[in-house]
């Protein structure tokens, strides 16, 4: 369980000390955790189809659903087919919560994400075949964290049902418009003045905003099938930019080229100063080139012999662990042929 | 070429390389300094590290008929602990394993008929989540799964405390689940996908001791125990 941290206005602390802050909204959203779903389980533990959740959400209808303009808005945005029900779009946007009237997207929300894990898994696995592991989850978290899809799901339009029971009776807004907003729990509406939350704890909106990209996808996967969802993920979550070589921080990297080489039988790397400018001034340049045999494996420069090899053991690494091989296949693709199995990253 | 571009090609010096040719290879009690004869450290309990057939013996008679390379299946039982990650080892192999097996389960989950009024298009997600569907991903299901077919039996990892006996407190559980995560991601690297979906089916979730049996007798212990709490 996340411990929830909270610092009151006036208590000495190396943070805040003597530090006026103002609490704002969207600190209020941090909640312990998010609300447990709970089941009803067969007797026969492994007859999946008999699972239900306990509770007396009722589904939307889509007749329900064609009257909120938010929902038709965003299904015609999104260019989903004809055959993604509006009612499915309606449940991706109800987020779990206690005394939700309709039926939540929690279990849409767990199955798309297993679906986006994978395929954006496959994708760099298949790209980048030498990727360390560690860089490797980071992209991937880069790619379908939390805060990457609820970026997305407010690139898309969607909007939080932020209007009170009492606001939307005194306009007359028919109950349906709220299906086309995200509904999730707003918790500590009401915190205690002075108070905020510094670290920990769970973002309830982040995580609502994530959960209808990832609701949205099995939602396609249920009415379009594998390969529509798998298309509706490159469309939207690989075709961002992500720069991996950015990602790379060498602690030691000539040690770590070493052994690479060592690994991967070449002989071992050496340094050779391949120019110089200016050595006796205040700002030389050196240039120089790392070498296994006679195979150049990279190049740096910089203001120091030392800086200058630093560099180009960097830029060595990075060749090797960026290798990306021509026309890859994915394994989800009917023409895979096999890929590379990589060894993974030497451990220094 | 302009005289400064001479001038600078007449000062670049080559550095010497030294190469070692003789390299003594200590073996007995370790002495600082010199380097120790692999042989007396690439080799968990009784095993030697290597392509032997009494190595994976254990996991191809598992992956019977899917067979995969020597070095692959060798690949899959070493842990990034042994030999201090010098040799190829499995923690991508487990990533995407892990990752595809997670998935092929949800989807066979959700798509089995189901007469849930929550149903969408005939898929029940609400399966996703429960007992059940943890208990299929929880490295202690999968533990259990693993011990039934000996796939535990050679493993090449270093336990971070040799005088810990209990598996979930050694990490053995762990290193175990990224085996048979990494069988998986071995078999979709090497087969595709539609090969490895079969692998699943037929290997993990079919017969007596199937991930299904183990997962769900995991659920039924923890019910009667949640019964008895309260």
């Amino acid at each position: 369980m996340s411990i929830l941290r909270i610092v009151q206005k006036g208590i000495r602390s190396p943070n805040v000390l003597s530090r006026s802050f103002t609490v704002s909204k969207q600190n209020w959203t941090y909640a312990p955790s998010v609300v447990t779903p709970k089941f009803i389980v067969p007797a026969d533990l492994t007859s999946f189809g008999d699972y239900k959740r306990a509770g007396s959400q009722i589904p939307v209808t889509n007749a329900d659903a064609a009257k909120a303009p938010g929902l038709v808005a965003l299904h015609a945005r999104l260019q989903l087919p004809e055959s993604f029900e509006l009612a499915t779009l309606a449940r991706s946007l109800t987020f779990i919560a206690e005394g939700n009237q309709y039926a939540d997207n929690a279990g849409m929300a767990l199955f798309g994400k297993n679906l986006v894990k994978y395929y954006v898994t496959e994708y760099l696995m298949v790209h980048y075949p030498r990727l360390p592991a560690v860089i490797l989850r980071a992209a991937l978290n880069a790619y379908t964290g939390e805060e990457t899809l609820a970026q997305i799901a407010r690139e898309w339009g969607v909007e939080a049902d932020n209007k009170s029971e009492m606001e939307k009776f005194l306009v007359d807004e028919p109950k349906e418009f709220s299906l086309g907003r995200l509904s999730f729990d707003k918790v500590d509406t009401n915190p205690e003045r002075g108070v905020t939350v510094v670290e920990g704890g769970v973002n309830v909106q982040q995580a609502a905003f994530a959960s209808v990209v990832k609701s949205v996808i099995a939602g396609v996967h249920a009415h379009n099938g594998a390969d529509a969802a798998k298309q509706f993920i490159h469309d939207h979550v690989i075709s961002r930019h992500i720069d991996i070589s950015q990602m790379f921080q060498f602690q030691f990297p000539t040690r770590e080229l070493t052994n690479l080489c060592s690994r991967q039988s070449l002989e071992p790397p050496v340094a050779r100063l391949l120019a110089e400018t200016g050595r006796l001034t205040v700002s030389p340049v050196f240039v120089i080139g790392i070498f296994s045999g006679s195979s150049k494996l990279g190049e740096g420069q910089g203001n120091s012999l030392l800086e200058a090899k630093s560099r180009a053991a960097v830029n060595a690494l990075k060749n090797y662990y960026l290798y990306r091989p021509i026309d890859p296949v994915v394994p989800s693709d009917p023409k895979y042929d096999g890929s590379l199995i990589d060894g993974s990253a030497v451990v220094i | 070429m302009n005289t400064r571009a001479m001038f600078a090609l007449q000062n670049v010096r080559v550095a010497p390389t030294l190469t070692r040719t003789l390299v003594h290879l200590h073996s007995g009690k370790r002495v600082a300094g010199l380097k120790r004869n692999p042989s007396e450290y690439l080799k968990v309990g009784g095993y030697e590290y290597g392509v032997q057939a009494e190595n994976l013996q254990f996991v191809k008679a598992f992956l019977a008929p899917y067979a995969l390379p020597d070095e692959v299946v060798l690949q899959v039982l070493t842990h990034k602990s042994f030999a201090h990650g010098n040799k190829p080892y499995n923690d991508k192999l487990a990533y995407i394993g892990s990752r595809f097996l997670n998935n092929f389960l949800s989807i066979r989950e959700a798509s089995t008929s189901s007469t849930n009024a929550h149903a969408v298009n005939g898929l029940n997600f609400d399966v996703l989540g429960s007992p059940i569907d943890k208990s299929l991903a929880s490295p202690a299901t999968r533990y259990l799964f693993a011990k039934a077919h000996n796939l535990n039996k050679v493993l090449f990892w270093a336990a971070r405390d040799a005088t810990i006996d209990n598996p979930h407190r050694s990490g053995e559980v762990k290193i175990t689940n990224d085996v048979v995560c990494a069988l998986v991601g071995a078999v979709l690297l090497q087969k595709g996908e539609a090969v490895a979906q079969t692998f699943i089916q037929e290997k993990y979730l079919t017969g007596e001791h199937s991930l299904l049996a183990y997962g769900s007798k995991c659920v039924a212990a923890l019910l009667k125990h949640q019964e008895l709490q309260s």
